[in-house]
């Protein structure tokens, strides 16, 4: 599948599923399935919200980050200085640890990192607490997520600072974790 | 094709381009993951003046899509000239179709007023900011309120709110009480009245404040722990028309507002009167 850039109407799309996904993390919200029929999901929000303006890499997958880059205009830098990272399996802790994490003056500048899943049916639930979640909101993820999830609870540990996740399944729906999540084993 | 490529006034109706629309949401996003925090982003001129709007316009145009719903009101009135003016802005440059129903709007941009009713987990509220910076009264030096944001050092409003109650017996501030997201920072609740501080505690709806002139997004997400600035022994109270009805609806349960030299009072909210007024007939 080849990339191209969104349409206005589809960056709002997306936008609007990234929105939701971050307002109410662990609810799993559908992106724009015309899109997800034609582009990997993955590269959606790269596509969406990335431009002249932002920095992102995705180190596992240079063919992809070649296209992004070429499509948005958006610069290709290393892991610790990107606005955007990109990694098409859960990331080891050196990674998630290595992303910029903002800092108290300039929370804002914290990375975004979308990160792929299989799915969002995994062995271990977790259990999620802090604004936006439901009551008993919950998340499963594989054994290899959950490490990544462990890497980022450290990485979110000195709030206002941290990061800011997006899980992204092959099937198009994403799942938010902003900082302030709290994510815990059940 | 690439970005760029979209990046052409001549085709289109929008107000804002693509560039400028990226910006604003990747500030929105930064403002519902930091709830309570004053995101910085790059205001760009409007068709309205700054401080009429031009916040909170911008954010509608960066979340509207042609399949929403979008309601304005000023002042809690639909048919105001900045509403009308905003609405018809936002409707034909979004192809996004309009109401004065709260239930039916998927965005609602709003100044100084929340809706009585009608908003659920699928409204976005959009408040139209003048002042986001709710320590601006006890300091000026930008620098230093950051670092009090940065270091939730927010002592000195609490002098401050200590000396406004030593001198006038209250605490006098009326809209746009100053209120604690999240337990981490204090945000200015734009000048809603009292009233509706309350129903910014774990809300339903996501709400997004947007400050145009002083460049500032800021958020509350669905589900947020909002709490009003108080003493232990001073308990937060929203405003009382003592015994007040509205003369055209009866309600005595909404936000009242009294007309100029006269004891009338009528709702604030105009549809949510109308709507009562229909189902009383």
């Amino acid at each position: 599948m080849t990339l191209s850039a969104l349409s206005s109407r589809d960056s709002t799309l997306v936008f609007r599923s990234l929105l939701t996904s971050l307002s109410s993390p662990g609810e799993k919200v559908p992106m724009p399935t015309h899109l997800c029929e034609t582009m990997p999901p993955r590269a959606l929000p790269l596509l969406a919200l990335t431009d002249i303006e932002t920095t992102f890499c995705a180190p596992d997958d240079p063919d992809l980050e070649a296209e992004v880059a070429e499509l948005t205009g958006s610069r290709v830098v290393s892991v610790a200085d990107a606005n955007f990272v990109l990694c098409s399996t859960p990331p080891p802790h050196e990674l998630v640890l290595h992303v910029g994490r903002g800092t108290p003056l300039h929370p804002e500048l914290g990375c975004r990192l979308i990160v792929c899943t299989e799915s969002h049916e995994g062995d271990v639930a977790m259990r999620l607490t802090g604004p936006g979640t439901r009551p008993n909101a919950n998340l499963s993820v594989s054994a290899s997520a959950d490490e990544f999830i462990a890497a980022r609870n450290i990485a979110v540990a000195h709030p206002p600072s941290g990061i800011d996740c997006w899980l992204v399944s092959a099937n198009g729906v994403v799942v938010g974790l902003p900082r302030t999540t709290l994510v815990e084993k059940r | 094709m690439l970005l760029d490529d979209l990046i052409n006034p001549t085709q289109s109706d929008e107000l804002l381009d693509e560039f400028a629309k990226r910006e604003i949401r990747r500030a929105m996003l930064a403002a519902v993951a930091i709830p309570g925090y004053q995101v910085p982003f790059g205001s760009r001129e409007m068709p309205v003046a700054r401080g009429w709007g031009s916040g909170g316009l911008q954010i509608t145009l960066a979340v509207v899509h042609d399949d929403d719903v979008v309601k304005v009101i000023d002042q809690g009135d639909d048919d105001g000239v900045n509403a009308v003016n905003l609405r018809r802005l936002v409707t034909t440059s979004t192809g996004a179709d309009q109401t004065s129903v709260a239930a039916e709007a998927s965005v609602i941009q709003s100044r100084h007023r929340i809706p009585e009713d009608g908003l659920d987990e699928e409204s976005i509220l959009v408040l139209q900011v003048p002042v986001p910076e709710p320590l601006r009264g006890v300091e000026r030096d930008m620098r230093e309120l950051a670092r009090m944001h940065a270091e939730a050092d927010y002592s000195r409003m609490w002098v401050s709110l200590y000396e406004d109650k030593v001198r006038n017996g209250v605490i006098t501030q009326t809209t746009g009480y100053p209120c604690l997201v999240n337990e981490r920072y204090v945000v200015a609740t734009t000048p809603i009245p009292r009233w509706d501080i309350p129903r910014l505690h774990e809300s339903p709806f996501l709400t997004l404040f947007g400050a145009g002139r002083e460049k500032r997004i800021y958020a509350i997400p669905p589900r947020t722990k909002v709490e009003p600035l108080t003493f232990d022994d001073v308990p937060f109270e929203v405003e009382d028309a003592d015994g007040a009805s509205c003369a055209m609806c009866k309600s005595s349960d909404a936000f009242l507002v009294s007309l100029p030299n006269s004891d009338v009072w009528m709702c604030s909210d105009t549809d949510w009167c109308r709507r009562t007024r229909e189902a009383n007939a």
